[in-house]
């Protein structure tokens, strides 16, 4: 009789050690991470990147930054004025009604606009009257320019971009006609796309977007200068634009934080670093 | 318990064990089957839909590019930049396009295939051709389709659309979407494979991109295509799938072709899927496993109930089997028990009832086996002993033993007082019980009413009747009367004290039965010592022929048949040979009646030839015997009653042994007397001097043993008549009565040796009627006095009349012999008395 009963015992033990093997299932467990106060970001595309890299960085603290689809540096400030936004970023001086708003702008750096085409066409540097005369369309081949045989594909921005304000205000001039073979582009990041993709294409953009996310075009001297953050910094590249945020007066403390670790010299040397050039 | 000796139970168990086993190997192999036929198919389903998913990923993108290209065909600007023929604004129209289209690569081809103006990932110069060039039928090119392609170093899926060139020719957009890993995983996403497209020729193109580390490794497996994938290729057309090991788990792959149907150049390339079945796999090695736990688990469940049910079965029937082994061994008190109402119960019950009516029947048998040994032993006991005491004693006991009872006892009615007696008591405290519980006894009752008498004692809560036998003190007791033809002779009585025991109408009929016999040994007892009666009547007949022929040596005969009555009980002889003995003792001279009487009576010394005539006699006696049917061996006594134990004696010279032994003791007892007697021719010796010539002789001419015996018979007898002189000098009646007689029959006798038998008849007359005359109760019968029976008489009157009687006999001897001879016969017939008679004849005056 005992020994059955030890037989059973043993039995059940078993059965249970199987069945905790055949359903033992680690659950995962979730990381409550405490999100900190939403800041809502967008306005100009150019700075977008900029303030990406601050974000990520220490600067950053606690807060979750929220990067909304871009509305140009306008769109950022009257964002900010009505208070869908946090932080509006600009790529461009205010203008006397935007100063009206009574909103706060820290400029956080100064980015070069490089003029740049396709690694099909192997030139080092052109002038700025080639750039012109190529916008102007006088040139259809890359050929007339010591280049390949191949067609000039002129990609340029509408004429309220900061980056065609920039570029004409410095290359272009104000009076410039502009090709009809040229086509605009909407965004930075398409204008940086059509450059990448379509062979013998020329056109401009932000050279800390360039350098922080390695675009694989080729960027021109200009006029014999090379656009990098050095050149800008001892001032001999001059094609710049200044990038900042406006903020709303009150803004709050998280916002407050991160403008202050964001002009902090930490963060002067990331912004170096990533090819753009400090605020001076 | 016997673990190995339950044939039954290990009969029940093996075979439900064996079953269940099987059954359980059976179900497992099944179930197990089962099991992997269902995974198998899931996967082989999850394959098919993986496929199933992918094509129409695939056929999804595919109509997304179709769609796409039909409206940038559409496109004005696009349009008439291609009328233009102004690669320039071509180009830029294109890359304005394509930042709405978001494809790979967007082209437009002239009328031979070669690049007027491309944008996107495919890089392409100017003037190449993606396509091919002249030699491809550019009809069905252009014509609005999708199509797989590789261009340049890129694998593509393509769609193509026409659109209206300059001077009427026709011109070719073609939109692309690049075949790589990440459209692979777009296409197949969320199917849970890991994805390779293969062109044509099989050789890999893309492979989704994937996270686990067991992914990775199939990945890489589908990259580098080894044999499965071969396999895979080879089983496309069944449908196959073919397993494919990877570290850290197990995938199954399975090809299939990828083609369009509105595609006219029928171009293809190859998809396969692998699907990771690591999980399905776990779970069915789990599932396995828990049928395998549970199926042994029921196995081992079954064996305990198999267990439990053939325990209930085989012990009750072991059980049956050992109780039934004792009875056929004889153990009848064998039972078996068990709780419960069924079937085996109710065996058990039946086996019980079975068993006791077999103990209650055997018991009854051994019980009259016991009394039919014990009448059959009885009734030899009945026909061996003449002994009527000796009969009643071992009838009781064998009673006694057969009715299993402590008490007995027998009561027998004397014949002439009608009183009852205890012949034979048993078991009774007191060793004679008085007359009064004699009288008081239920055998009284029994022996007046003849009929037989049981009581028991009082059942429990009956009232005590209080009963007890007055006798043996029995509580319980059975008497049944002993009935001969005479009437009722006595009773025999069983009991017992135990309040318990109760006799039954059977034990009265079983004692009736006994009693029946004791009747008939007593009847035969009684007819038996009737006849020896009549026997010894006859031989003192004849010993009194013998005194009649030699009156010298008269009464010799009975003196030595006493002394030999006396040595045989001391020799505990047998009664038959006590009585043999007496009755050669009294006849051993009987041969004397063949001896003349010259010799006979001859005073003196004989002559050598009178001497032989008169060794004759023993053999005379025995021949004069051999015709009677004695029932005892007499003659042969009477034949060597004069042989020697050391062989000199007559007639047959018989030596130690040889000699009968009741011979021999009578040798002893015949010499003895002839020695201590009076002979005409001599005075006897005295006692001592008898027994020192006994002691002398004793070895030589006596058997040394019955000389032994003999003195020890004389000296007690010597010792007990001492006795009497010392304590009483006073003589009762009786024994002055024997004293005057035997002075009287001593003197007559005396007087007829010398007168002769006709004197002595004559004298007798006389006295007889002087006796008469003088009115004493005495007379002569054939020279011995008789004492007749007179009015009661004191003690004096009768000695007055004894010596009157005497002064008388006296007086008429003295009248006709003379006063000399008076005194000498005096002396004869004291000298014959023994010495303490002698003293009473003088005290008592008998004595002149």
């Amino acid at each position: 009789m005992a020994s059955r009963k030890v037989s059973l015992v043993l039995a059940l033990i078993l059965s249970a050690s199987l069945f905790l093997a055949a359903c033992t299932e680690s659950s995962e467990i979730t990381d409550g991470r405490n999100a900190g106060e939403q800041i809502r970001v967008s306005g100009s595309g150019t700075c977008l990147p900029l303030l990406r890299l601050l974000s990520e960085s220490d600067a950053g603290g606690p807060s979750e930054f929220v990067y909304l689809p871009g509305l140009h540096s306008g769109g950022g400030i009257k964002g900010v004025a009505n208070g869908d936004l946090e932080i509006g970023a600009v790529s461009r001086a205010l203008t006397p009604e935007e100063e009206k708003l009574g909103l706060r702008y820290t400029l956080l750096s100064r980015d070069g606009l490089v003029i740049a085409v396709h690694p099909s066409v192997p030139i080092k540097g052109l002038t700025s009257q080639q750039v012109r005369d190529i916008y102007a369309g006088m040139y259809s081949n890359w050929t007339e320019l010591g280049g390949p045989d191949l067609p000039i594909t002129i990609l340029d921005r509408n004429e309220d971009e900061s980056a065609k304000i920039v570029l004409r205000e410095h290359v272009l001039g104000k009076d410039l006609e502009i090709t009809p073979k040229a086509v605009n582009l909407y965004y930075e990041p398409d204008m940086i796309e059509g450059l990448q993709s379509t062979v013998g294409a020329i056109g401009y953009f932000s050279l800390g977007y360039g350098i922080s996310q390695e675009i694989p075009v080729t960027m021109l001297e200009l006029d014999g200068v090379a656009p990098t953050v050095a050149n800008i910094e001892n001032g001999t590249y001059t094609v710049i634009r200044p990038l900042g945020v406006v903020t709303a007066a009150d803004a709050g403390e998280h916002v407050n934080e991160f403008l202050t670790q964001a002009t902090s010299a930490e963060a002067v040397e990331l912004i170096k670093n990533r090819g753009f050039a400090p605020a001076r | 318990m016997r673990p190995f000796g339950r044939h039954l139970h290990n009969q029940i168990i093996v075979p439900l064990v064996v079953a269940s086993v099987v059954v359980a190997v059976v179900a497992m192999s099944i179930a197990v089957a089962l099991v992997g036929r269902i995974i198998q198919s899931w996967i082989d389903q999850s394959i098919a839909s993986v496929i199933v998913n992918t094509k129409s990923g695939l056929g999804e993108a595919s109509s997304d590019l179709q769609r796409s290209i039909k409206i940038s065909a559409e496109d004005m600007r696009l349009v008439s930049a291609v009328q233009s023929r102004d690669t320039q604004t071509l180009s830029g129209q294109l890359v304005l396009l394509n930042q709405s289209i978001k494809a790979d690569n967007l082209m437009v081809l002239d009328h031979d295939g070669a690049v007027i103006a491309s944008t996107g990932r495919l890089q392409l110069l100017p003037g190449v051709l993606p396509l091919g060039g002249s030699d491809r039928d550019w009809v069905v090119l252009s014509m609005s389709h999708p199509i797989l392609v590789p261009i340049g170093k890129h694998y593509t899926l393509t769609a193509l659309e026409p659109v209206k060139g300059p001077d009427g020719l026709t011109y070719t957009m073609a939109l692309s979407s690049i075949v790589d890993d990440a459209f692979v995983a777009h296409i197949s996403e969320g199917s849970g494979a890991v994805v390779g497209i293969y062109d044509g020729d099989g050789r890999p193109v893309a492979v989704s991109t994937s996270d686990t580390a067991e992914e990775l490794g199939a990945a890489e497996a589908l990259r580098n295509p080894g044999q499965r994938v071969n396999e895979a290729f080879e089983g496309i057309a069944q449908a196959k799938s073919v397993p494919l090991p990877v570290d850290g788990g197990t995938f199954r792959i399975r090809a299939d072709l990828i083609s369009f149907s509105n595609d006219p150049t029928e171009s293809s390339a190859y998809l396969v899927a692998a699907f990771p079945t690591t999980v399905a796999e776990k779970t069915q090695r789990t599932t396995v496993n828990l049928i395998f736990m549970w199926s042994a688990l029921a196995v081992l469940i079954l064996l305990g109930l198999n267990w439990w049910v053939a325990r209930r079965v085989s012990d009750p029937l072991v059980q049956l089997s050992d109780s039934v082994g004792r009875v056929a061994e004889g153990d009848f008190t064998a039972k078996v028990a068990f709780h419960g109402t069924n079937e085996i119960t109710r065996l058990a019950e039946n086996f019980n009832s079975m068993t006791d009516s077999l103990r209650e029947r055997s018991e009854s048998l051994t019980k009259k086996v016991l009394e039919l040994a014990t009448l059959y032993e009885m009734s030899r006991a009945l026909g061996t002993t003449l002994d009527q005491d000796t009969l009643l004693d071992s009838v009781l006991d064998s009673a006694m033993r057969i009715f299993n009872v402590e008490l007995g006892y027998v009561t027998m009615r004397d014949r002439e007082t009608g009183q009852l007696s205890v012949r034979s008591l048993r078991g009774a405290s007191a060793a004679r019980p008085d007359e009064a519980a004699v009288r008081a006894s239920m055998s009284e009752w029994v022996v007046r009413e003849g009929r037989p008498l049981i009581f028991n004692p009082p059942r429990a809560g009956e009232e005590p009747n209080g009963r007890v036998d007055s006798v043996s003190g029995a509580l319980a007791a059975l008497c049944v009367p002993l009935v001969s033809n005479d009437g009722t002779v006595g009773a025999i009585t069983v009991g017992s004290r135990d309040p318990q025991h109760r006799f039954t109408s059977d034990d009265v009929r079983l004692l009736a039965t006994i009693a029946n016999h004791v009747t008939i040994a007593i009847g035969n007892i009684d007819l038996f010592s009737t006849l020896q009666d009549a026997y010894l009547a006859t031989v003192k007949a004849l010993a009194a022929a013998v005194d009649a022929k030699d009156p010298y040596t008269r009464g010799h005969s009975d003196r030595v048949a006493r002394f030999a009555i006396s040595t045989g009980e001391a020799m505990t002889l047998a009664p038959e040979q006590r009585t043999a003995l007496e009755m050669a003792a009294y006849l051993h001279d009987i041969g004397k009646i063949g001896i003349s009487e010259e010799i006979l009576l001859k005073p003196g010394t004989l002559s050598d030839e009178e001497m032989g005539q008169m060794r004759h006699h023993p053999l005379i006696g025995a021949n004069i015997l051999k015709p009677i049917a004695f029932p005892w061996p007499i003659a042969p006594v009477v034949r060597h009653h004069h042989e020697h134990y050391d062989g000199r004696g007559y007639p047959a010279g018989l030596k130690g042994e040889e000699i009968p032994l009741l011979a021999r003791v009578l040798t002893v007892a015949d010499a003895y007397e002839a020695m201590v007697s009076d002979r005409p021719y001599r005075r006897g010796r005295s006692e001592e001097d008898a027994i020192l010539e006994l002691r002398r002789c004793s070895g030589t001419h006596f058997d040394p043993r019955v000389v032994e015996a003999f003195i020890r018979v004389i000296a007690e007898s010597a010792e007990l008549a001492g006795k009497t002189t010392h304590h009483s000098d006073e003589p009762g009646m009786e024994e002055a009565s024997a004293v005057f007689v035997a002075v009287c029959d001593g003197m007559f006798s005396s007087f007829r040796r010398l007168g002769g038998p006709r004197l002595a008849a004559n004298l007798e007359h006389d006295i007889n009627a002087t006796f008469a005359e003088q009115g004493l109760p005495y007379s002569l019968v054939s020279g011995h006095l008789v004492h007749d029976q007179g009015p009661d008489l004191s003690q004096a009157e009768q000695l007055d009349r004894m010596r009157l009687a005497m002064a008388a006999v006296a007086s008429f001897i003295e009248r006709t012999s003379g006063a000399s001879l008076v005194g000498h016969f005096y002396a004869d017939a004291v000298e014959a008395l023994p010495e303490r008679m002698r003293h009473q004849a003088d005290h008592l005056g008998l004595l002149p």
